[in-house]
């Protein structure tokens, strides 16, 4: 087994991470660091040099096993995590908990493994091992809340894995085979068998992916996160979902819908957002949003958006969670309203920050751009006018909330006088490669198209695609110093605010808060509390009332009626001759009468 | 005798291996010292674990055939001899006796403080009955060591028990042998029927009226149902877990219950195909009923030992899924998951009754934290916690996975509920982990714990080592069952498809039917 | 004169073993009077007296006598049942030794010679071969049994049981005489084959009164086994009589009565046998039944086991309700395995029983840590009572059940098992008071190393009839054999 998954030519990257990783805990101080950055490199070139082909193939019961499924498609993501790897590594070295180096590398070693997984059951167990791996990168923050929300991120994941595993048996028991097959799921509902094993598959997913309201564990996990997990988590769960998405399910209609209403949805959100890292998790949504769409619309063009704009978003996200991490690991909190004027402070920080910031809002000359665009035009060449305006829209949204709000209370904005410091050298580090990429991407775009599974027949800096972006950005610059004053924030998660009411327009604030709030923050935040504690506990606790009252009773009653008959019969026993020689009278004539009249 | 291979070893191992831990009670029957007696035991068990080995090194596994057999002359005047012998089917659940025990015996050494003797006593008598009832090949042989077990148990749990262990222990043996009464009607009535042979192997080739089948089934069923614990018959286990001393539990958990699934596969469905087959739909969504029952009962139990006692009831309900799937995966995956149980389980029990040790307390509320204070402790807790979740590379899920496999063979709907009951027992066991490993640290509890030492670290070790060693290589197991299993459903499907079996009236053909009997004397 | 018109020299051969045992009880009874009475030396001749009666039978070899014109049948079946009264006879003499002390009792000599006495009436019951030979041989039972029961004079539950056993078996033998009366009535003669070919013939004065003299008869043996509704004394007796005697009482004369018996229904009234069939698959699940339920809520042991013995009567009849080659080997071994484990279980009562108080399950508790052994002596007998393997009571009830199920009662049996699942509990509440509840309570049992020596021996004999019953099912085996 270990020769056949670790031949010559094809050496599984993901053993770098799971199987190394166990030396993590014996190494100590640098050597333990240099281990690691080594580990996280030989992954890298592992990749580099890995020619397309299938290998890794492992005969397991009656089933073989496919892990190392290499195509364009598997290597340009696994590229990018490698890369992440990477970065992260670099940026979290400093860290001393071994456990949670540990947790980050199994993730990363799962998505990996995700992503050359050649047949459902593989990608099962890789998916699983990011799962429980991911979940501790919550937990070791070791806060209360964040504990609680690390068990509900783990109940999510685990609900979606079932799914997902469901989907996998029924396919499995449809067509016989586990490997990983090209499944689209058309329409809306499922309608036989096969659709309703794709239908579920999918589902499996787009938890991951994050599509509300599935994704409610988002928000609610990636604040909670250690800073430097966060950094992890935002890099490679959705985007594996994303590539799962692409193998399986590319093409589903359904899935348009589904992303054009998450990229609003998490610009939507955002503008609500007070928590820095929460506003980057909602935006994480809205970005994935534009992924999962260009899945749904499944051209070869649309694929390669997705997969560029994952390859670019990884890194401007990372980018920007590594910076407000580093705010969050300076000053201790990651609150727009008790933050402000850090630009004294941490100068380079804020630098990367707003590279980040321009990044993700696609401006001209950073990845985002190339990325992005291209998603976008694929709607605009297939005439899906609505979704081509939606994700318009979600994009402005999104320059005005990460591009200007996020630096501008952050590092502008009302001085607090907070004593902060540049993070730790290596921080610094992560987030100057992260930057370069930013901008290097947003340049040289030609490398990565090449990378991309289909061939590419899209330029960017064409001067409709420019204008059209530049437009769009300068107007939404323009609004944000008009409604300055009034997007000054409060230190609030839910959305009562006191003091838009103050400064009128009391209409749109009143559809913010209360529908839009109470729509996340009462239903969706506690979808938690309705799939777990609603149906399960409650019918648990019915089951229990069942089990001790009615059937355990059953078997007692039988038990104390024998007692009481005993305790009858005890009556008879008087122990008075003259009853004793009734009975044997009334025996004698009731032997005569079955033994003689009877007959 | 055609269907046998002799024991062609130089030494009779079965004969050896059943009855070397009786020997072992004998000889500490005259021992004071109560070191020595402990000593004893583990070497008792040991040796009884390096005698079973050659069961498995000269095992053939290319054939169904019973192997290793022993024949001798035991009552003539019945016709009843002493016939052992193993196939595929049982020959794992040999080594899971004798490893367990060992444990049993390791983790009972500072936990038994009174009558130290009767204790080892006990567990070893226990040890040979247990082994004997997997090695018998003569259903009288059989019913002796399957009630055997039940007295040992009656004592392990009602003398070194908790504070209610007498209701618990009376409990578990009264509805234990409800049970087996009716079996033994069956098995004499059967004994009639089959030719006046008590030969399981000559039985199994029989060819019974469908109606006496029918009540046979149901018979050897009642007695089965009750071990396994099927629902509604499975209250007597949380009782008798929670109050059963760790060695007890783990015993109860390892292997009494895997006894009922054997008895199925060794008796009901050779023997009686045509039964097996018309209640097929009904075994089914009992089964699934247990699981999901199980699971949700599970969920609301504030006792630790109560808990994994009836997360019992609902991983039973995946074996018996499993095994009345009625194809090779479901029973591959049936019989394995019985293994898959007795280890994750018993470590499960072990881990509990670890801490309890310490603190004497069995609640969830009075632990929390334990990833701080005990880590070493909790690491353990984590892999069997993730095991009896299912989770991927461990050996639970290669279990279910055929099950569930098996299970969408033989009927949809069935297999969509179970992988629910999948879910459940993944909210449970993360809910428990959560509430004692993760929240805030139980300072009422804090004082006691310490953590593990070498003894009870060199007991979970080898459990851990088999999660995952069957986890990433089942076939190690697996491959002894393939023939025996495949021969079993050829046996099985011999009879006629389930679509076309005839309408069953039961009381009337049955009346008549025992006229025949009396007629055959 | 010439006596041999009345008996010839093989009939006194054949009666040896009676003559014996009546000489050694007169032996005794003159060494009472002699007043060189010591508890040694009155065992060791009653129990000489006892070895050389079984010598006699074995002397007289193993072949069918017919005696006295027919009055007394010898064969395999009968020898086989006087070996056992025998057995049970000395090893209540041994018992007994100590317990009369230990109950204050003066007087010794009449008590070994009236279990003498009884063991001969015992002996003629199963002997008989006519119905009035089992009329004497079961007067003479139950006299010596009514002042055995009553022995203790001073105590006051002792003399009330032999009372009632006194008034109640009178009725009961009334009852046997009016049945013998009517049959001799309605065939003109009392000798079993006689009948036998009388009805055979068809030269039946009545059937009624034919089958009215049966069925009185069966009365009269129903309350001698204590079956329901004829069970009534058996408890109160039991409670009350000397607790060696009432081991004596529920063994002996139970293997007399169940093997007078099959013995007349065999051969006296084969051909009317079927239409009672009925009448004992009553008697035999309402016995087993009523026996097992009264048991339950006891808390006075040795009335336990006096249901529990009635219970066990229910068994047997199913043995007597096949009567076939099974169904009669069955019974002789259940009768052997029953008298083993009952006799135990009493002499270890009658160690622990104090005078003038009755014996709860209460007081048993924590008995396990202070005496292990005699602990887990009772508990071995307790588990075999149960039928529990691999003890010797759980192959005699499979034989029971086995022989019911071939001739097809299956329902019988399922209403036996369940009342061995019922008696479990029971028998089991001593084990859970000996062992698993540590309360100090103040039973000082008495130890005697002969005593001890006999329990081990009855321990080792549940045990082997246990594992290897073979040999002795070889030889019921082929008794039944020979006498069906």
């Amino acid at each position: 087994m270990i020769s056949e998954i670790f031949n010559i030519e094809f050496f599984h990257p993901s053993a770098y991470y799971i199987i190394g990783g166990l030396l993590i805990p014996l190494l100590k101080g640098r050597i333990k660091q240099g281990f690691m950055l080594l580990l996280t490199l030989l992954a890298f070139f592992a990749v580099v040099n890995m020619p397309l082909g299938v290998y890794g193939i492992y005969e397991f019961l009656s089933w073989e096993l496919t892990f190392g499924h290499v195509d364009k498609l598997s290597k340009v993501f696994a590229y990018i995590f490698t890369i992440m790897g990477v970065i992260g590594v670099i940026y979290s070295i400093h860290v001393k908990n071994d456990g949670e180096h540990l947790a980050a590398f199994y993730y990363i070693g799962g998505s990996l493994g995700v992503t050359f997984a050649g047949d459902f059951l593989t990608l099962f167990l890789f998916w699983e091992i990011m799962a429980f791996s991911s979940v501790f990168l919550v937990w070791y923050r070791k806060i209360p809340s964040s504990v609680d929300s690390g068990f509900r991120y783990l109940l999510w994941h685990v609900v979606g894995g079932l799914i997902l595993f469901a989907g996998i048996m029924i396919q499995y028991s449809v067509s016989g085979d586990l490997s990983i097959q090209y499944l689209p799921f058309h329409g809306w509902w499922p309608t036989d068998l096969q659709s309703f094993a794709t239908f579920l598959i999918m589902i499996g997913f787009i938890v991951n992916a994050a599509v509300p309201p599935l994704g409610a564990w988002l928000p609610d996990a990636y604040p909670a996160a250690t800073v430097t997990g966060a950094v992890f988590m935002s890099a490679f769960t959705t985007k594996t979902a994303v590539y799962a998405l692409i193998r399986v399910c590319a093409g589903s209609e359904i899935l348009i819908v589904l992303g054009v209403v998450m990229a609003i949805y998490g610009v939507v959100y955002a503008v609500l957002e007070n928590d820095v890292r929460r506003l980057l998790a909602y935006h994480i949504i809205s970005q994935v949003g534009y992924m999962v769409a260009g899945v749904g619309l499944g051209t070869q063009m649309a694929i390669n958006g997705v997969v560029a704009h994952a390859f670019c978003h990884i890194l401007y996200k990372s980018l920007l969670f590594m910076g407000t991490g580093s705010v969050l690991y300076a000053t201790g909190t990651a609150k727009l309203s008790e933050l402000g004027g850090l630009y004294r402070t941490m100068p380079r920080t804020m630098i990367y920050t707003i590279i980040g910031g321009l990044a993700i809002s696609a401006f001209p000359l950073f990845s985002g751009f190339v990325s992005k665009s291209m998603t976008v035009a694929a709607f605009g060449e297939e005439h899906y006018m609505w979704a081509f305006m939606g994700l318009m829209l979600a994009s402005a949204g999104t320059f005005l909330h990460t591009g200007l709000k996020v630096p501008y209370f952050i590092w502008f904005g009302k001085d607090r006088g907070i004593k902060a410091q540049e993070p730790p050298w290596n921080m610094e580090l992560a987030m100057i490669i992260g930057s370069l990429f930013c901008i290097g991407l947003g340049i040289f775009y030609k490398p990565l198209y090449a990378l991309l599974p289909y061939p590419v027949h899209f330029e960017p800096y064409t001067a409709y695609h420019t204008w059209e972006t530049l437009q769009l950005l300068l107007f939404t610059q323009l609004g944000f110093f008009l409604l300055l004053k009034k997007l000054w924030c409060a230190n609030t998660i839910s959305m009562d605010t006191d003091w838009f009411p103050r400064k009128g327009a009391k209409v749109f604030m009143w559809f913010i808060n209360k529908p839009l709030a109470s729509l996340e923050y009462n239903v969706i935040g506690e979808c938690y509390e309705f799939i777990i504690q609603k149906p399960i506990l409650r019918v648990a606790s019915w089951f229990k009332w069942v089990d001790t009252v009615i059937v355990d009773r059953i078997f007692s009653e039988i038990a104390n009626l024998t007692l009481m008959w005993s305790r009858k019969l005890q009556a008879i026993q008087s122990g008075q001759i003259q009853h004793y020689a009734m009975i044997m009278v009334a025996g004698v004539l009731a032997v005569i009468f079955i033994g003689i009249i009877l007959p | 005798m055609e269907n046998i291979l002799l024991n062609s070893l130089d030494f009779p191992v079965l004969t050896v291996t059943t009855f070397l831990p009786l020997a072992g009670a004998l000889l500490i029957l005259f021992i004071r010292n109560e070191v020595w007696i402990k000593w004893l035991a583990l070497a008792t068990t040991a040796a009884t674990f390096i005698v079973s080995i050659p069961i498995y090194t000269h095992f053939d596994k290319a054939t169904y055939k019973m192997q290793f057999v022993e024949i001798h002359p035991w009552i003539p005047a019945w016709n009843i001899s002493y016939k052992v012998g193993v196939d595929g089917i049982s020959v794992l659940f040999i080594i899971l006796v004798t490893i367990l025990n060992i444990l049993c015996v390791s983790v009972s050494w500072r936990a038994i403080q009174e009558k130290t003797k009767a204790f080892f006593i006990s567990l070893l008598i226990m040890e040979t009955a247990m082994i004997g009832v997997f090695v018998s090949l003569n259903i009288f042989l059989f019913y002796l060591f399957w009630e055997l077990t039940l007295i040992p148990m009656f004592l392990l749990i009602g003398v070194w028990g908790g504070s209610n262990r007498i209701y618990a222990t009376i409990k578990f043996v009264l509805f234990t042998l409800a049970g087996s009464v009716l079996m033994l009607v069956g098995i004499i009535v059967l004994y009639y029927a089959g030719g006046k042979t008590f030969d399981i192997l000559e039985l199994s080739n029989g060819n019974y009226p469908p109606h006496l089948q029918v009540w046979l089934f149901l018979a050897f069923f009642a007695a089965f149902a009750v071990k396994m614990p099927m629902f509604p018959v499975h209250t007597w286990l949380p009782d008798a877990h929670t109050e059963a001393p760790t060695a007890g539990s783990v015993i109860l958990a390892g292997v009494l219950l895997k006894m009922g699934a054997y008895g199925f596969l060794r008796f009901s469905f050779p023997m009686f195909p045509f039964a097996v087959k018309l209640f097929f739909i009904p075994l089914l969504a009992l089964s699934v009923t247990a699981i999901i029952y199980g699971a949700y009962v599970t969920l609301m139990q504030k006792d630790m030992k109560r808990l994994i006692a009836y997360s019992s009831v609902s991983h039973m309900g995946f074996v018996t899924l499993g095994i009345f799937c009625l194809n090779q995966n479901g029973i591959e995956g049936g019989i394995l998951q019985m293994i898959n149980h007795g280890i994750i389980t018993g470590a499960l029990f072990l881990c509990v009754g670890m801490i309890y040790e310490r603190t004497h307390t069995r609640m969830i509320e009075d632990y929390g934290g334990l990833f701080k204070t005990v880590p070493i402790y909790v690491v353990f807790f984590t892999i069997f916690s993730l095991a009896a979740i299912g989770f991927p590379g461990m050996n639970a899920f290669i279990g279910e996975f055929l099950i569930i496999s098996g299970a969408f063979k033989a009927n949809m709907i069935i297999a969509a509920f179970s992988i629910v009951g999948v879910l459940l027992g993944a909210s449970y066991m993360v809910w428990l982990y959560y509430r004692i490993a993760l929240n805030e640290i139980n300072t009422n509890t804090k004082a006691q714990l310490t953590d593990l030492d070498l003894r009870e670290i060199a007991t979970l070790l080898p459990l851990v080592i088999l999660v995952f060693l069957i986890g990433l290589q089942p076939e190690i197991l697996l491959s002894y069952m393939h023939v025996s299993v495949e021969h079993l459903l050829e046996r099985i499907h011999a009879t006629l498809p389930i679509e076309n079996l005839p309408v069953y009236d039961s009381m009337a053909s049955f009346a008549q039917y025992f006229k025949e009997i009396i007629g055959w004397t | 004169m010439d006596l041999s018109q009345y008996f010839t020299s093989s009939d006194l051969a054949g009666i040896a073993p009676e003559i014996i045992l009546t000489i050694t009880a007169l032996v005794v009874l003159t060494i009472e009077m002699a007043r060189i009475s010591r508890p040694g030396i009155m065992l060791s001749v009653a129990a000489l007296g006892l070895g050389l009666a079984g010598v006699a039978i074995a002397q007289g070899g193993f072949d069918d006598k017919l005696l006295f014109g027919g009055m007394l049948y010898l064969n395999k079946f009968s020898m086989f049942l006087d070996f056992l009264y025998l057995f049970v006879g000395l090893l209540t003499l041994i018992f007994s030794q100590g317990y009369l002390e230990r109950m204050g009792s003066k007087s010794r000599g009449e008590y070994p010679a009236l279990i003498l006495f009884a063991v001969i009436g015992m002996m003629l019951m199963t002997r008989a071969n006519d119905l009035v030979m089992v009329f004497l041989g079961l007067e003479l039972l139950s006299l010596s049994l009514y002042v055995l029961v009553g022995f203790l004079r001073h105590n006051l539950y002792s003399n009330e049981s032999g009372l009632k056993y006194l008034l109640l078996g009178a009725f009961s033998t009334g009852f046997f005489l009016f049945g013998a009366a009517l049959t001799y009535g309605a065939t003109g003669t009392t000798n079993f084959s006689g009948i036998a070919q009388a009805i055979a013939a068809g030269t039946v004065l009545s059937d009624v009164y034919l089958y009215l003299g049966i069925g009185l008869l069966l009365t009269g043996f129903a309350f001698k086994v204590a079956l329901a509704p004829f069970h009534m004394w058996s408890p109160d007796v039991y409670q009350g009589a000397p607790t060696t005697i009432t081991g004596f009482l529920c063994t002996a004369p139970k293997a007399a009565g169940f093997g007078a018996l099959l013995k007349v229904f065999m051969i006296a009234f084969p051909e009317t046998f079927t239409q009672w069939q009925n009448l004992f698959w009553v008697l035999a699940a309402l016995t087993m039944t009523v026996g097992n339920i009264s048991a339950l809520v006891q808390s006075n042991v040795k009335r336990m086991l006096a249901f529990s013995s009635v219970s066990h009567a229910g068994y047997l009849v199913m043995g007597i309700l096949v009567q076939d080659m099974a169904g009669i080997s069955a019974v002789l071994f259940y009768l052997v395995v029953y008298s083993v484990m009952n006799l135990g279980a009493f002499a270890i009562l009658s160690l622990v029983e104090k005078d003038e108080q009755d014996l709860t399950f209460r007081q048993f508790r924590g008995l396990a840590s202070r005496n292990p052994l005699l602990s887990a002596a009772m508990a071995i007998f307790m588990v075999s009572l149960a039928g529990f393997p691999p003890t010797a009571g759980f192959i005699a009830k499979y034989g029971l059940f086995s022989a019911a199920i071939a001739k097809g009662y299956i329902w019988l049996v399922v209403i036996a098992v369940l009342n061995t699942l019922v008696s479990f509990y029971y028998y089991f509440r001593i084990i859970v008071n000996m062992v698993m509840r540590d309360e100090k309570e103040s039973l000082q049992p008495a130890t005697g190393l002969l005593t001890a020596g006999v329990l081990a021996l009855l321990i080792a004999i549940v045990f082997i009839l246990g594992i290897t019953p073979g040999f002795l099912l070889e030889i019921t085996l082929n008794i039944a054999t020979a006498v069906s």
